[in-house]
């Protein structure tokens, strides 16, 4: 226990009042007690608080006997000029300050982030709109004149609006504020539910503002405070991934593949339509380089599903297919159609609600541009052999949920983007895909956007995928980049032989991942023409990616039950003629494409299924057994079939087949391969190749 | 002067990502600074100057989880390097103290998230009135602890008990608020 005097010892320590004597008895406890350490940080702590908090509260920096503050303006990373402003900022190339924003006086544009480092920091918004930043709150500069708003990223602000002019919003990504005139704090507080996510505080001083959130607006007035409700608002921790927090493992490989949540934004903000890239808040993982940033749109038509909470198209439900259901542009909809210049979204709300096409007796043709999917909200679609077409981006909030029966086709010449903000909980080793266990799909429903993907795009227009995706059979790339992001994951499977077609290229960032969530043991996992690589060539990887097939036959076993056909040797990945394996990184001995083995003892069988397991094999129940046997006689290890011109260069393999895992069609091809490293998990000794050549693994090597 | 204009659009994430981190450190950095410097005034513009660093390197920062070791790193020498420029007297506390202090101070930052600022804020408003001014002319007009003791007609050690005691009244205030927010 520290006596209060040596609280009141350590205080004027801190303000430097203390004798040589005493200062030397305070570093003796510093340097010997823990307790004393403590107790010294907590004071030092809330020495600068409470110095922040005196001074916010006043809304003017300090007066008195010190010399104004050597502050600094921020104007460019490589360069700063002394001049008394307490604010840092930054405006894009495309914001110039043309709009009179203020910032302690100074200009400064619309889209700037402001920081207020020390002291608080005064905005002017088109001479309307006063907002003081207390210290520590950054805030960007929004809206447009007449309607100015900010969004407040950390901290508090105080606001006063001169009534009569023009509105004012305070927005984050857990509600907004909109006022007319009034004088108002804002703060962004966790909450008492869960530390990890934050609720939007609103105190009104004079006036009235609307507090807007899930559960819809509300009116606070002078006097009140009010919250946004966090329930509804999720966790938002753009930090990760923190220790713990791996999903993946990628088996026979020291290197454990890490995924990462994205931010949940449940409600409102931002959208496929209108992402506010500009906003880290939003998009905490963007590197800058992502092409889809570049993308322009022309003005399209936006529907909004105008009951959110009831759902339609099941039986005995409304249908979805009547206009009166829709909002076309916020206005109600006399005329509906989808097509690739009209935008789709599905709104949040606390009842779950799905919109479904798949089960209509009478399917609709479902082209989108933009699909957004808040919360609450499932929007269910194709139909067998029909499908789902999309044109642009498609982004389902924390909470929503999408999928479509038959292949969903990524068309159009746009660089887009495919989000999926729900938590990342999936293990897909440990997925069990039991036909008999209704409640399974429910366990991977927010991930599993459709059937099939099929990526065909004009001018190697890319699809770049954050978050954990799941398709349940089939993943085609014909002609374009499909990228999965940093963290991120992309998992076929099923009854599927993913193939990546020449001039088509999957391509993984730092620390994504790729590979079937399934072992069809009569398929190949991936089979390419075109490019299979960790980065791209001007956005270099600083992190291993990880590809990961399962082991197949390797041997001259042949199963033989009495209904089946031949389950014959088969590479666990192939690289054809013409295709290339590699990387783009900053040092490959530091960051490389991975290729690795699926854990060995997944439950195959049970995964797909009989049926899906080795069709068109039918098998019954102890049939079943008998190829189970005979599958857990098999060796493990993967194969990869390089033909002979194939590029390799930054690539590690792993979890190769003893036998020789990587084949080959003259073992002198390897003399061209550049950066090509062994995992540590294969065998001393064992053969790294087998000479085949391509007729013999075509007729079952 | 390189104009922000001239910035590319990822050359500006980057320096809006190392606000944003260096913000978010900004008590951690602060307090530390105050702890080897033992000047509140001095403490801010070495945030000043971190911050600036972090911009600077903004283009190559560490991960997010290697950040804050970092820029704790550069707030250590930062403040080192403004005590020498001042030409102060040599911090009192050695290195290893500081070393060890660092970890404290960043588990004590993990404290002070927006609701126990809201609490002091609170707190601050529901202080007795001489506590109020004591801590108005302390941290608001930047009195010296003299110039706070002459004001008051007290000693200096005096003064520091009165402001001491403040400081435990609005520890005990906000502990209190923060409980009666989680039940």
């Amino acid at each position: 226990m520290i006596a209060p005097d040596a609280d009141a010892l350590m205080l004027r320590h801190l303000d430097g009042a203390t004798s040589a004597a005493e200062d030397a008895i305070i570093a003796g406890q510093l340097r010997d007690d823990v307790a004393a350490r403590r107790r010294f940080a907590e004071l030092t702590m809330a020495l600068v608080a409470v110095r922040d908090a005196v001074r916010g509260a006043a809304g003017q920096p300090a007066r008195g006997r010190r010399q104004p503050l050597r502050m600094r303006w921020l104007l460019a990373a490589a360069a700063a000029a002394a001049v008394a402003v307490t604010a840092a900022w930054w405006w894009r190339p495309e914001q110039r300050p043309t709009d009179g924003l203020l910032a302690d006086g100074r200009v400064v544009g619309r889209g700037s982030l402001v920081a207020a480092t020390a002291t608080p920091v005064g905005l002017d918004l088109g001479g309307y709109c006063r907002v003081t930043l207390d210290p520590g709150a950054t805030a960007r500069l929004d809206g447009a004149p007449g309607a100015e708003a900010i969004t407040l990223e950390q901290g508090s602000v105080t606001c006063d609006i001169v009534a009569g002019v023009g509105a004012f919003t305070v927005r984050s990504a857990f509600g907004e504020v909109r006022v007319k005139g009034t004088r108002f704090t804002v703060s962004l507080v966790p909450s008492p539910e869960d530390p990890m996510s934050r609720r939007l505080v609103v105190n009104v001083l004079i006036g009235a503002v609307v507090l807007s959130g899930v559960g819809g607006d509300r009116l606070v007035q002078a006097g009140e405070s009010a919250s946004s409700r966090a329930a509804t608002v999720g966790t938002f921790n753009p930090t990760l991934p923190a220790a713990g927090t791996a999903i993946v493992t990628r088996e026979n490989c020291d290197q454990t593949v890490v995924s990462v949540e994205v931010p949940a934004i449940s409600v409102g903000g931002p959208s496929s339509h209108d992402p506010q890239f500009t906003s880290a808040a939003f998009w905490p993982q963007l590197t800058g380089k992502e092409y889809f940033l570049k993308s322009t749109w022309p003005k399209g038509k936006l529907l909004t599903w105008a009951k959110p909470g009831v759902s339609a198209g099941g039986r005995n439900q409304p249908d979805p297919l009547d206009p009166a259901n829709w909002l076309l542009d916020g206005k109600p909809c006399t005329e509906l159609v989808f097509d690739e210049d009209t935008d789709v979204l599905l709104p949040a709300s606390q009842t779950v609600y799905v919109v479904n096409f798949r089960d209509l007796k009478q399917i609709p043709r479902q082209v989108h541009r933009h699909i957004t999917v808040e919360s609450g909200a499932n929007f269910r679609g194709g139909g067998d052999g029909i499908g789902r077409q999309i044109h642009g981006n498609l982004w389902v909030k924390r909470g929503g949920a999408l999928s479509a029966q038959g292949a969903s086709q990524w068309v159009g010449n746009r660089h887009t983007f495919v989000r999926n903000d729900n938590q990342a909980l999936l293990k897909p080793w440990a997925l069990n895909w039991d036909p008999t266990n209704h409640d399974m799909p429910k366990s991977v429903s927010r991930f599993m956007f459709s059937q099939y993907f099929a990526f065909s795009k004009a001018n190697q227009a890319s699809t770049e995928f954050f978050g954990q995706i799941i398709t349940l059979d089939e993943f085609q790339v014909t002609n374009c980049p499909v990228i999965v992001a940093a963290n991120s994951m992309l998992l076929p499977g099923r009854n599927a032989e993913p193939w990546v077609r020449g001039g088509g290229t999957i391509a993984l960032m730092d620390g994504a991942f790729f590979g079937a969530w399934s072992n069809n043991f009569g398929r190949c996992d991936l089979d390419v023409t075109g490019n299979l690589q960790a980065g791209m060539p001007d956005r270099p990887i600083a992190r291993s990616a990880t590809v990961n097939v399962a082991f197949k036959n390797s041997t001259d076993a042949k199963y033989t039950g009495k209904e089946s056909r031949e389950i014959t040797r088969r590479a666990s990945l192939t690289l054809n003629a013409g295709s290339s394996l590699r990387s783009f990184t900053s040092d490959a001995k530091k960051a490389r494409l991975l290729i690795g083995m699926s854990p060995p003892d997944r439950p195959t069988r049970t995964i797909t299924g009989a049926d899906g397991l080795v069709t068109p094999l039918v098998l019954k129940p102890e049939e079943i057994t008998k190829f189970d046997d005979w599958f857990d006689t098999l060796p493990r290890g993967i194969t990869v079939y390089l033909a002979k011109d194939v590029a390799v260069d930054g690539v590690e393999f792993d979890g190769l087949w003893e036998g020789g895992g990587l084949l080959v069609q003259d073992p002198n091809q390897q003399s061209a391969w550049r950066n090509v490293f062994f995992g540590s998990h294969l065998k001393k000794g064992a053969p790294l190749t087998t000479r085949i050549d391509r007729i013999k693994k075509e007729a079952s090597w | 002067m390189t104009h922000a204009a001239d910035l590319s659009a990822a050359d500006a994430l980057a320096t809006e990502r190392a606000i944003r981190l260096t913000m978010a450190r900004r008590l951690e950095v602060m307090a530390l600074a105050t702890a080897i410097l033992r000047d509140a005034g001095l403490a801010e513009e070495v945030f000043q100057e971190v911050l600036l660093v972090v911009v600077r390197r903004a283009a190559d920062l560490p991960g997010d989880d290697g950040f804050a070791p970092w820029v704790r790193e550069i707030a250590r020498r930062q403040a080192l390097h403004a005590a020498r420029l001042r030409q102060r007297a040599p911090p009192c506390l050695d290195p290893a103290t500081i070393a060890d202090l660092m970890p404290v101070l960043a588990e004590a930052a993990e404290d002070w998230r927006q609701d126990r600022h809201e609490a002091l804020r609170t707190c601050l408003a529901g202080l007795g009135k001489r506590a109020r001014a004591l801590v108005e002319a302390r941290y608001r007009e930047d009195l010296t602890g003299d110039d706070l003791a002459q004001r008051l007609g007290l000693t200096l050690s005096s003064a520091y008990s009165l402001l001491s005691r403040a400081h435990r009244a609005l520890e005990d205030c906000i502990r209190r608020r923060l409980i009666r927010e989680v039940r």
